[in-house]
């Protein structure tokens, strides 16, 4: 039996229909694969890192009633002058600790960070990052404490 | 004579073409086949990436809107006032007033300028900040802060809305939007 070019019978559509599947398969798990890298997609896009600087600051400056700046960074303070959260500074990276002085990184590849009060209201915090690509965005935002005044 | 008629009868049946039938079976297995790979693209692709300069605006907006919260804080009885489209740096080439949420945060308590030691001033020279506020029912008092800037000759705006409240209430510095 001649099968003429081009034919394709039933069972070779569903052949070609399994093969597809499975190559979509192996796409998800390398694509799932890929986004648990956080650090590697950092490198590509430094708004990742920003964004780690945006969530962390924003959650612990809800909780936090007081700024304290140290030479190579700042904490938060919360009730019983307790530190909620310090930052600092590191080998031109951000590290966060939390109260169990454990440490996590933000974001690495900082030319330059600031951290300082503004100039009239001691509970807002104004933080500046440059990373080492000057080519890369600049990082320029805000932080108002949201906890309890004392 | 029937056994050869047979087979050939068979082969004519096998060489025609494929019916309508079969052609839209198999492109609906081929259509079916393909739902996983376009829905796995589709869950595992990055949200709408935004512009750097979008997302710089957004971060000058975030400002703004934790200045505001913080002197509500300090002082509850403040209610930001509206102000036009203003520079958020100061810059030789421009005699408008720098917006007043950007006044003296520069690293020596001055406003951002070209000489500024943060090298802010290139990549915020582009914004301006306008403020608009509403009077609205219930003793609340909306401000809406927008960032404004050039891209391709077109004008872009970013904005944060907040509710505050017009009362002096210490423990209340409004509702984020």
């Amino acid at each position: 039996m001649k099968r003429r070019r081009g034919e394709l019978s039933l069972d070779g559509i569903i052949i070609l229909a399994f093969i597809t599947v499975i190559v979509a398969t192996g796409l998800a798990m390398l694509q799932f694969h890929l986004s648990r890298q956080i650090e590697q997609r950092v490198d590509q896009d430094i708004t990742l890192g920003y964004n780690l600087v945006l969530i962390n600051l924003r959650q612990d400056t809800r909780l936090g009633n007081r700024f304290e700046i140290t030479e190579n960074g700042f904490a938060i303070i919360g009730d019983n002058n307790k530190p909620i959260a310090v930052y600092r500074l590191l080998e031109k990276s951000l590290y966060r600790f939390d109260e169990s002085e454990k440490g996590q990184l933000i974001i690495n590849n900082l030319e330059k960070a600031s951290f300082k009060l503004h100039p009239e209201l001691k509970n807002l915090l104004l933080v500046t990052l440059l990373p080492v690509d000057h080519m890369q965005l600049p990082f320029f935002t805000s932080f108002a404490l949201r906890g309890r005044q004392s | 004579m029937a056994n050869h008629t047979e087979p050939e009868t068979q082969q004519k049946k096998r060489k025609q073409p494929a019916n309508i039938l079969e052609l839209l079976l198999a492109l609906s297995i081929l259509s079916v086949s393909m739902y996983p790979l376009v829905y796995i693209f589709r869950i595992s692709q990055v949200p709408r990436q935004k512009t750097q300069t979008e997302y710089l605006a957004t971060l000058l907006a975030h400002h703004v809107i934790e200045t505001i919260v913080a002197r509500k804080s300090v002082n509850p009885t403040f209610l930001p006032f509206m102000s036009e489209a203003e520079p958020v740096v100061q810059s030789s080439d421009s005699v408008a007033p720098v917006s007043y949420y950007f006044r003296g945060i520069g690293e020596d308590g001055e406003n951002i300028r070209e000489n500024d030691t943060t090298q802010l001033f290139w990549h915020l020279k582009q914004f301006n900040c306008q403020i608009d506020t509403y009077y609205l029912e219930g003793a609340l008092y909306k401000v809406i802060v927008y960032i404004s800037y050039l891209n391709e000759g077109r004008k872009m705006r970013v904005f944060f809305e907040r509710l505050l409240p017009q009362s002096a209430d210490k423990n209340d510095i409004g509702e984020e939007f």
